[in-house]
This record gives C-alpha cells, structure tokens and sequence, in this order.
C-alpha cells in the first residue's frame, strides 16, 4: 500500500490494521441485534398489507380482530398522526395506499400465531384506484394520480452550466444514448426490527436503524414530544446499505401499537416485508447526449433523467455527482424528474443515484471513447477534474469551489498498472475465436464525505480509562473501532482503554446518523474535538501536579509528562485519581458552508471479463478497485468495505431487480431465492483487488475521507464497458440476465455476418 | 418470555437435575453420528392438543424439554424457548443462511426445521462453541481475518464452517468455497470469511 | 404458520394408514425444505403432518437387482456423498450435488426433491392459478423469464427437481406404497404434464407413499454428465439442465438419454436429440445436431426465448464433454 507521508506528526494508533474491537462479541452471538431483545411483558406486532397497487380504504372494521383473545391492540390509519415520516410524504398509516405491500393496519398480540391469526379478521375495503408503474408513463397526460398535485415530485432538479446548446453544436462528435436501471433490492441481512416501549409519557425505542437521531426527530413529531421524551437505541445493527438511513413506518407503528395495548410490542418485519416496504434501490432512465473536441476534450454533456421515487420518496433521490463533480465539462446540463409510482418506496440505497448515474455517464464516455477510436482511461484522465479546478460545493450547478485532495488520476493510473491495462485489445473481441472472449472495462466515480450535524461526546474516567458516546451507529463499517482509534489517538491512550457506546440518543448528543460517507468523516470531526477537548482538561489539570503550565506537557502512552523533562511524568491514571473527577469532554461540528476548498473522494474502476458468448454467461476474472480512503483509520476496516462494496456493486449487474406483474402491480420476486443476492461462490472475492489510495485530507479526522458508498457505484458500468470490450455488445440495461445477453448477441449477429 | 396469556408449561430442567434422572447422557458432541431411526427420540404428543408436543433435545450439551406448538421451529425454539439468540432470522425460507446450527454433526437452516423434527438431537449453537472464556479456534480465526462486517450472519458463517471442518479436516479453497456456498453474507466480507475458513483449519489441527 | 397435528409413525404401514383421500388434509413432510416454506406462505394448509423423515423403512442406499435401491428419505448429501451412488450412478450423484446448498443436501431428501413443487412466481405469490386449483396460467401474458419453453401449456411451470432429470437418464423405478399394496413405475410416467393434470406433477396419490426408487446401474462403456445453468453459481434452480447418458461401442454411440431440466413442465426427454446420436460417432457435427434437436419444437414466450439457444448450448457443450 503505498502510503503518502505528508502529515507532521506520528500516528500512533491510526493507520494500524487489525480487527474491530467489538469483534468477541460478534463472533460469539452475544451481539444483541433489536430482534434479539426481549422485554418483559412484550407483545408482537404484526402488519396488515395492501394487496392492491394503488386504492383507497373505504372502510375498515377491526373489530372481529380485536375480539380474537390474546390479541392487546389494533391500529390503522385513524390511529396514526396526520404527519408525514420524517423525509416522506408518507404517514404511518395512510388512508390511501400507493404501493402492495403498503402497511394498512397493524396488530399487537401476545403471541406470533395470535398476531397471524388476527390479521385476516380485519375486514379492509379497498376502493381500488388504477395504477401506474413507469416514470415516464407517469408524467403522461391521463395517467392514474399518485398525489393531489400530481406525480412529480417538487420542480424537476435543473442544473446548468455554460450553454449547452451552443456546447453541443460547437462539438465534433454528438453521441446520444439512455440508460435503464430497475427497481432493486438493496437490503441488509437483517430485516428491520422495531420494539417499542411506553413509561408515562416517556417513549424507548429500539430500531434496527442507522440514524437513531433522525427515528427520534420522527418520533417527536409523530407523538408531538419532546426530544427528551423520546429515546432510541440502536446498538448492534445487521447492515443497512441506505435502507436505514432515515426514519420508517415500522418504528411509529410500534410506538402506536405500545402506546395502545399499553405494553412493550415488538415488530419485526419478514424477510418479504423488508424487501417490500423499506428502501428499494431507484429505478432511473437516464438520456445523455455527450459531445466531444477531436482534441479528446469533453466539451458538452446533456443529461435528461427519469427517477422513479415510488410511492412516496420526497427527500434526495435522483442523481447527483459524476456529471457535475468528475469530469471538466464546460457545457452541461441536467434536468432530473423524480417521479411517483406504485412501486414500492425507495430511498436511499449504498451509493443512492450515484451507482446509477455511473452506469449512464461512464457508459455513454466508453461508447464515445470506442467511436472515436480513443484509449477510455486516456480519454477520462484527460476531462477529469484536478486540484485547483472549479467545483460544485453543494447540488447546485455553480462551481462555487475549489478541488483540493483529489486523485482521480491516481486512481485511474493505479488501477490501470495493476490490471495491465495496457494488454487490453483496442477491437472487440480482439480476435478471440471460440465462444468465450475476454475484455477489459473501466470506470470512474467519486463522492462527496459527509455532513450535516454531527456530535460525540468523550468521557476519561476516575481511572484512565475511556468511553465514547456517539449517536450514530455500527452498521458493520466499524465505526466503534474507528472512532475510538480517533479518541486514543487523540488523547494519547492506548486503544485497550477505550470503548465505544453507539446508537443512543440519550447518552449522546445528535448525529445525523451512520450514511453518506460520514460516520467517521462527521462524527470522527466530533469525537476528535470531544477528545481535545478532554486532553485540554486533562493537561491543564496535570500541569500543576507536574509544576508546570498546561503548554509544557503532553499526554502519551497514558502518561502525562513534560515535554521538556519526560523524567517529569504521571500515570494518567493517577492524574485522574488525583483530580477525583471525571473529564468529560464535548464535540459538536457541523460541515461548514463557508469552506470553498471541496474535498472528494474518488475511486476508479477495472475488470476483466470472459463472456460466453452461447450461455450469456458474463465471468469477473479480475477486479481491481482503487480508492482515495484520505488517511486510512484502520487499513482492515477500509480494505473489507472496498471488498464489499465492490462486490454489492457487482451483485447490481447479476440479479436484485425487483418484477412486478404489468396487470396487478404487486412484486412477484420478493425472496433471496429470486432476488439471488451474491454468494461466495458468485464472485471469487479473492479476484477483488483493492488499492488502498492513502491521500491525505485537508478536513476529515487526521485526513481521512468517507468510503462506505463509493466502493459499489462503478461495478454497472466497469461490466458493461468490459463486456463490451470482449464482444462487442452494448448492454444498455441492468441487470445483465441471459435474457438480456443472449439478445444483444443474437441481435449483434447478423450485423457482423454482413460486415464479416 | 414473562407473559401471562401465553401459558407453555415450562418443563425445562437444568443439566444436573436431568442428568440425574438418568434419562440422557449427555457428553462430548459427535461430530459424525448421525442417529438411526432406532435410535431416534420420538416426539410425544401432549394429551390434551394433538397440535402441541413436547420435545427434547440436547442444546450445546444441555438437556432440554419442553412443549410447544408443533409449527414451532428450531430456530423459534432455539430464540425464544431456550433464549439463544445467537442463530438469527434473516429469511425464515432457508434462503440466506443466518440461522445456520449444526444437528447431529450437520450443518441445517434452522429456520426449516421443526423443533418436533429435532427431538432426540443434539444441536450445537454458536453459544456453544467457547469454552469458557476460551473462545473455539474457528471464532479466533474469524477474528483475525475480520471475516465479518455487521456479525448478524456470522453464527450461521461459523456454525457452517464448525460442521464442515469437523468433516474434512483439511480442505482447499475451492472445497471450503462450496462448503460455505449456503450462508449469505451481504457486507460481502466473503475473502475474508474463506481465509477465516483456512486459518481456522490449520488452527484447529494445532 | 397455522399449527398443525404431528405424528412421527415408526413403520411405513402407520404412516400409509395416517393418510386419507384427499389432497393437502394430511400432507407427509420429508425434509421440509419446500413444504415448511410453502406452510409459511399458506400456499399449503396441512391440518396433520405425518413426519417421515426418519422412518427406518425410506432409508439408506443397498444394492438392488442390477442397480441400487435408495430410499425415498435419504439425505441428498448421502447421495452426493455415497461411494456406491458415484460409483454405479454418478450422473445422480452429479445432480444430487448440484442441488441448493450443503445445509438444503443435509436437510432435504431425494423423495422429496421428487415431489417438490414448482417455483413459479405465480404460484408461489398465491395466484388462483392451475396449480391452486384455477384455470389460468398467469405466465402467460406475465411474468415468464424463467418458464417452460417445451411442453408448455395450460400451465407452463417447469420442473424444479435436479435429480429427476438424472433418474429419467438412468431409467430408474420408483416404488410406491399405499402400506399394503406397492407398485413400481418407470419414473418417467411418474411425472405428468400440464394435459394430463394442470394442477399436479406426479401421479402420487393422497395415500400414496414414495418409498424407494430403484437405480439401475449405468450401462458398461457409458459416460454421463449433468450440466446445470443458473443464475447464481449456486442456490438457484435450473435456467435449464442437462442429464446426459451415452453409451459408445467402438466409438460408435448405442444408447443416448438425454433429459432437460428447467424448461418443460415435466423432466422432458429430448429423444429426437438422442435419435440423432444413435449409431454415430460422437463428435462435434453429431454434439451440434443433438443441441439442435434438443430444442426442436420449443416454443418460447414472451420473455424466455433465451433458453432456447442456452439449452442448446448446454446440450452441445454436455455432450461433447463425454466425447
């Protein structure tokens, strides 16, 4: 790993590898995931679903199940508060479902069997609505209405830079191409979970969830309480990959039902309902026309996108980084319609729209590089943006910054030595005879870190030891050890006497919460000022006992000492014992808006392929994924998400595409048996190359970047392009199913018979 | 499970009390024995419900007995009878691998078995295979490696892997590959796992 | 789940007098693996189980007139595993190795594997559907990526099973037990297509118990392959399979079975593809006419016509592996 040595002091804890401190735990099964947790006297819930695509509930009468013995509380949508989940247009309960598999009641009873049975007693009548599913036909005149004012969401998103038109005609070579994604799946292993728990008119709720702040934010407003009235826990979490990025239905409906049977009630949901009503990967389509100098500049991109949010998605969506933030381009333009439908609600997913947006942009940039007859990682290290370049701060088009930090080129330089690009044919195909063919594809993309509010608070105990408190969560990303990496590293403590309590939002300040890159770049920023903040304390305390002022001496191996004279030292422990009072140190940033230096993190793509051209069948003979981590925290940690994400990003082009029938508008795939999420034999993890890019930051904790999402954006297009390198077929639309192949070949047929 | 609607006599007795009772020796699991239909405990059925039985079973070398709705799964039974809750519920299809405990020497979805279907087994969870404080080889092995990232299938991953090593002793990589085809991991930690695999193979011949 | 009584009878004679006459009342559970499932998803409704998984009687694999006799409730990781099986019948063990994964092979048993329902979503989601009783098939004009291009029709389910294709190949008997009488059908009338019976797939009746099925040792001078393509590498059913079985004399080929999986709604004996091997040497030309003839006949649907060229790659590719 080549490590850059531009920092000044010597990290002590970070920058180690070695496994995550909660690792016993894990391995052991005494992590206690929400589903694992038993209250006493708790009931189980469980929820009544729309069998329609779109309707409205006539009538419902809950009175036959609520006579049913063992059964503690029905409710529905006259139960739920007029007041929509945070970030969604949709309500716990809603009177009008927009989705099947929309939760229209839900009951709590003293056993599952009860719950099961008491379900089909509740007599629903549907008023069923027509439907629609594609978000094109949507926005068609005469199209069935999600909402009152109609299926868009808000105004389309338009970003413009310089004069597209004029760009467009001034450029030697216009290609113009769209790009489909479905609605996928893009869960965890763990289904949600929910238990709620009412004391007076004080709420607890444990949620699997990666922003416990944000399910409190909801809360409040779902009981209008106030944020000391409502607690959520999130300790252990199964993954969430985006889906339990914001609050959900599932934590409100437990709270109601608690609230009502007036005992604890827990929610778990199947399998089938976590793929049904959680966050669904958004289907995109996505029209580019790109435009290009004969000098290999990028001149002009014009980007027309089509979002399907589902049913009731409001907050993000749609696409937003590789057009704007990647590439040098003078002219662009991209307009985005993020569009309801029946499908199920989406939301965020790893890497939201960017995997998506990748697909298309880097796609269409191969199909340019391969007119032109150009060399694609020459062609892309040409337009990438450098340090200095304008660039975006926000989502805007204005490029009202400055890059800084940024090593696209590395990235693509890196990748493109160690798969030896330099092997790859420049003709499809390459002369390979037989059925089988190999090809070698690229792509690029990057992200922004972070946000938001973040906050930490650290506490040095009577005996030297450490604790973190963070309300945000341990998805699986490691965060419990990074984060305590940054506190001992910060103190100057070992990494033994720290531990780290994560997903409380009553024994820690807010945190936006665990998605987006910004676990340890935002919520690092605050345990680093929360552990400052203690060591200031702690020095100042020290100095005396030291006879010295607070400037002369430091804090190190657990050892306060004059920096003069380290003869002059105390054990921090007895500095603590001595002082006979806990330090309890505070840590609250917020990414400021002010800064114009903009840091990113990229990562660049490659693989090679074999495509069997008579099964259909696509093989990832090598991958190399190489990112930009900023100052790695624990080499381990980065190194398994970069594994990971890659491979969930190359899961995108196997399979998880959620179906539905055309006549009914209810999912018909929703299992692992059909949705086939990778197993160990689908990608041979051990043909997945990381390259650890170790790049300094200018503004994350000691210079570390996010990761999390970044490894899974480029899998879509990195494939497409490849395939297209080995045989000449331009996939166009993922995933990348037999069907999908076998087409594309037999229609690529005859063409090349009539050239042959 | 404190809940005064749900009335399941508990009729689980501790270790000592059972074995005194000379009913079942419990000992060193086999690894390998699978038990003859002769040999095979047959569930009884309560009197009084032919859709209850009481079941019994030896869980991480505990004897257990216990009535219980006859759609009861292991995986129920395991979770909410018996509160080890170290196998989890990711599908309940058989479809992801999380619930993942060994019977009589075989790795098996608990989530598709029936806890009545399990009578006269001995079951091996994860919370079995430390001793003590001592944690088993293989849990050492996914540890160094880090062959995890969120943990919630890593039970299934090592209860896997404790099955297969306790067959073939020393695999390849392509062998413990296909061994461990059944168990999902979507943080897709899955090098890390095989090496875990390996590791805990050489260990677990020291 | 709804609950349900359960009895684990200890002979195949109280097993038999557990069932009635009538379809789904009293359903016998195996390994569970398909049925536990479809419990859950109240496709079934079983008011009784009759538990016999480890009924002494459908157990173990023996030698057997000319073959093996292999009882309907061993473990399919017992076939794939068995010395005598790989030995004697190793296109079974092949395909008993190929099905789900190691913990499905521990759990799942070679009758059931027999038995097991289809995986249309339709069916699968509920649908009043042939299958439930109905009269339509809503693959028709739905959903069909994954249905029968051979055969089809009402219902254009294909079979699920890996090794019925393998036994069809291998020209086994499968027995059948109503506790006092028993009969021996050629297992490829033990399957029915959708002109028979839309709503099932084998000729099993209520209180009808598949108790064995009888292997024929692979003819001397054979060679046999099963060839199955899925999605995934693993855990999936079959796009399509191949269960091939040459018999050459001199380089000249004898006898071919041929036996798709995957797109027919029955395991589909490709015998105009055996036809053209018969009496020929088995190389390339006559491994390229036997894929065409494979798929003589099919007619896909909306969104399968993938399979075609892909089942006939696999033929091809099959049987030139055992050239």
């Amino acid at each position: 790993m080549a490590q850059q040595q531009n920092t000044t002091r010597t990290l002590r804890v970070i920058g180690g590898d070695g496994p995550v401190i909660d690792a016993v735990e894990r391995v052991t099964g005494q992590a206690k995931y929400t589903g694992d947790l038993e209250l006493p006297g708790m009931l189980v819930a469980r929820v009544l679903r729309s069998p329609h695509a779109h309707a409205r509930i006539a009538g419902i009468d809950t009175s036959r199940a609520e006579a049913l013995p063992g059964v503690k509380a029905v409710v529905t949508h006259k139960d739920a508060a007029k007041v929509p989940i945070w970030g969604n247009r949709q309500r716990a309960l809603n009177e009008q479902v927009r989705f099947a598999g929309e939760a229209v009641a839900a009951i709590a009873a003293v056993d599952e069997e009860t719950a099961a049975k008491a379900l089909p007693l509740i007599d629903v009548k549907y008023e069923v609505l027509p439907f629609v599913l594609d978000p094109e036909k949507a926005l068609e005149p005469g199209a069935p209405q999600l909402f009152a004012d109609g299926n868009l969401e808000g105004q389309p998103r338009v970003l413009i830079r310089g004069d597209v038109e004029r760009g467009l005609a001034e450029c030697d070579r216009v290609i113009e191409r769209v790009y489909h994604t479905p609605t996928m799946w893009s869960g965890s292993m763990e289904p949600r979970a929910a238990i709620a728990q009412w004391e007076g008119n004080k709420l607890t709720v444990w949620a699997s969830t990666q922003a416990p702040c944000r399910v409190q934010t909801n809360l409040t407003g779902q009981f209008n309480l106030p944020d000391s009235q409502v607690r959520v826990i999130a300790s252990y979490v199964g993954g969430g990959f985006g889906t339990k990025s914001a609050a959900h239905v599932d934590e409100t409906i437990a709270a109601l039902l608690s609230r009502k049977a007036r005992r604890p009630v827990k929610l778990q949901y199947s399998r089938e309902e976590e793929i049904l009503d959680s966050n669904t990967r958004f289907e995109t389509r996505v029209y580019v026309k790109v435009g290009v100098k004969r000098d290999m500049t990028l001149h002009a991109m014009d980007v027309k996108a089509y979002i399907n949010q589902g049913a009731y998605h409001v907050r993000l969506g749609g696409l937003g980084n590789q057009a704007t933030h990647i590439y040098r381009i003078p002219h662009l333009r991209t307009v985005q319609y993020r569009v309801h439908t029946n499908v199920p609600n989406t939301g965020p997913t790893r890497g939201v729209g960017d995997p998506q947006e990748t697909f298309a942009i880097d796609s269409a940039l191969d199909e340019m590089a391969v007119e032109m007859g150009w060399d694609p990682v020459e062609f892309r290290l040409k337009n990438v943006k450098r340090n200095g370049d304008p660039i975006a701060r926000g989502g805007s088009g204005a490029e009202d910054g400055r890059l800084v930090a940024q090593v696209t080129d590395r990235c693509l330089e890196e990748g493109a030595a160690r798969i030896d690009w330099s092997r790859r044919s420049t003709l499809p195909g390459g002369g390979q005879t037989g059925p089988r063919a190999r090809g070698l594809g690229v792509a690029v993309t990057e992200r922004g870190n972070g946000g938001g509010l973040a906050g930490a608070s650290v506490t040095v105990n009577l005996d030297g030891s450490v604790v973190v408190f963070y309300a945000s969560t341990d998805i699986g990303t490691g965060s419990r050890t990074t984060l305590s990496m940054i506190a001992a590293e910060t103190l100057g403590v070992p990494l033994a006497s720290v531990r780290a309590v994560a997903g409380d939002t009553e024994v820690a300040p807010y945190d936006g919460g665990s998605y987006g890159n910004r676990t340890l770049y935002s919520t690092g920023r605050a345990v680093e000022a929360a552990a400052r903040d203690c060591l200031d304390d702690i020095l100042a305390t020290a100095a005396p006992m030291l006879k010295a002022s607070p400037a002369e001496v430091e804090l190190g191996d657990a050892v306060v000492r004059v920096k003069a004279d380290a003869s002059r030292s105390l054990p921090l422990r007895d500095v603590m014992q001595r002082r006979g009072r806990s330090v309890v140190g505070d840590g609250s940033v917020t990414q400021s808006q002010a800064e114009t230096n903009v840091e990113r993190a990229a990562g660049a793509h490659f693989v090679e392929v074999e495509v069997d051209r008579e099964t259909g069948k696509i093989r990832i003979l090598r991958y190399v994924s190489a990112h930009d981590v900023g100052q790695p925290i624990n080499v381990t940690v980065v190194e398994n998400q970069i594994e990971g994400g890659t491979i969930q990003g190359l899961a995108l082009t196997q399979a998880e595409e959620l179906r539905f029938d055309a006549r009914d508008g209810r999912c018909l795939n929703a299992s692992f048996l059909d949705l086939k999420p990778p197993t160990m034999l689908d990608f041979d993890a051990r043909r997945i190359e990381p390259i650890v890019i170790a790049n300094i930051g200018e503004q994350g904790p000691y210079g570390a970047k996010g990761l999390g999402e970044n490894p899974c954006h480029a899998g879509m297009a990195a494939v497409a392009n490849a395939v297209y390198n080995a045989v000449g077929i331009r996939l166009r639309r993922v995933p990348f199913t037999r069907a999908e192949v076998l087409r594309a070949l037999a229609e690529q047929r005859p063409a090349s018979s009539r050239t042959a | 499970m404190a809940d005064e609607d749900r009335d399941h006599s508990d009729l689980s007795v501790t270790r000592r009390a059972f074995l005194k009772g000379g009913a079942l020796a419990t000992g060193a699991l086999s690894s390998t024995l699978i038990p003859t239909p002769a040999d095979a405990q047959l569930p009884v059925a309560t009197e009084s419900d032919p859709r209850r039985s009481v079941v019994e079973m030896t869980v991480n070398g505990v004897a257990y007995r216990k009535e219980v709705p006859n759609r009861t799964t292991l995986l129920q039974f395991l979770r909410e009878h018996l509160t080890l809750t170290g196998a989890k519920m990711g599908c309940d299809r058989a479809q992801c691998g999380a619930c993942t405990v060994v019977v009589n020497g075989r790795n098996v979805y608990s989530c598709t078995t029936l806890a009545v279907e399990a009578t006269g087994a001995e079951v091996l969870t994860i919370e079995g295979l430390a001793k003590g404080d001592a944690l088993h080889p293989i849990q050492q092995a996914f540890i160094q490696h880090s062959g995890f990232q969120c943990g919630f299938c890593t039970s299934g991953q090592i209860m896997t892997t404790k099955a297969f090593l306790d067959r073939v002793p020393r695999p390849t990589e392509d062998e413990a590959r296909r061994a461990m085809s059944g168990n999902l991991c979507r943080c897709a930690a899955y090098k890390r796992i095989l090496e875990s695999v390996m590791t805990a193979s050489r260990l677990m011949q020291a | 789940m709804h609950n349900f009584a359960y009895i684990r009878p200890t002979t195949l004679r109280d097993a038999a007098a557990q069932l009635g006459k009538e379809h789904g009342k009293v359903m016998l559970l195996a390994g569970g693996t398909d049925l536990l499932g479809e419990m859950k998803d109240d496709l079934r409704v079983p008011e009784k189980l009759v538990a016999i998984r480890q009924l002494r009687e459908l157990q173990g694999i023996r030698p057997g007139r000319g073959g093996l006799r292999i009882g309907a409730a061993t473990l399919l990781s017992d076939i794939a595993e068995s010395a005598p099986v790989r030995e004697q019948a190793p296109l079974l063990a092949m395909a008993a190795e190929t099905v789900g994964t190691p913990q499905i092979r521990n759990m799942a048993t070679i009758g059931g594997n027999l038995c097991q329902r289809p995986r249309c979503w339709y069916y699968r989601n509920n649908y009043p559907c042939f299958k439930h009783g109905g009269s339509v098939c809503y693959s028709v004009t739905g959903e069909n990526e994954y249905h029968a291009i051979l055969e089809g029709g009402p219902s254009y389910i294909v079979h699920p099973s890996d090794t019925a294709p393998a036994l069809v190949a291998l020209g086994a008997t499968v027995r059948i037990s109503t506790g006092g009488r028993e009969r021996g059908v050629p297992i490829e009338k033990f399957f029915v297509g959708p002109r028979q019976d839309p709503a099932r797939e084998n000729i099993l009746q209520p209180n009808e118990i598949l108790t064995e099925i009888e292997v024929p040792s692979a003819p001397a001078g054979s060679k046999a392959v099963y060839v199955k393509e899925m999605v995934r590498e693993v855990w999936d059913f079959a796009l399509c399979s191949v269960a091939a079985m040459v018999t050459t004399s001199g380089g000249i080929v004898g006898d071919a079975r041929i036996v798709l999986g995957g797109v027919a709604p029955f395991p589909y004996r490709a015998l105009k593809a055996e036809a053209v091997l018969k009496g020929r040497r088995l190389d390339e030309a006559a491994a390229a006419a036997a894929g065409a003839a494979a798929v003589d006949g099919a007619r896909p649907l909306s969104k399968n016509a993938y399979k075609v060229p892909l089942t006939q790659a696999v033929v091809t590719r099959a049987l030139l592996s055992l050239a």
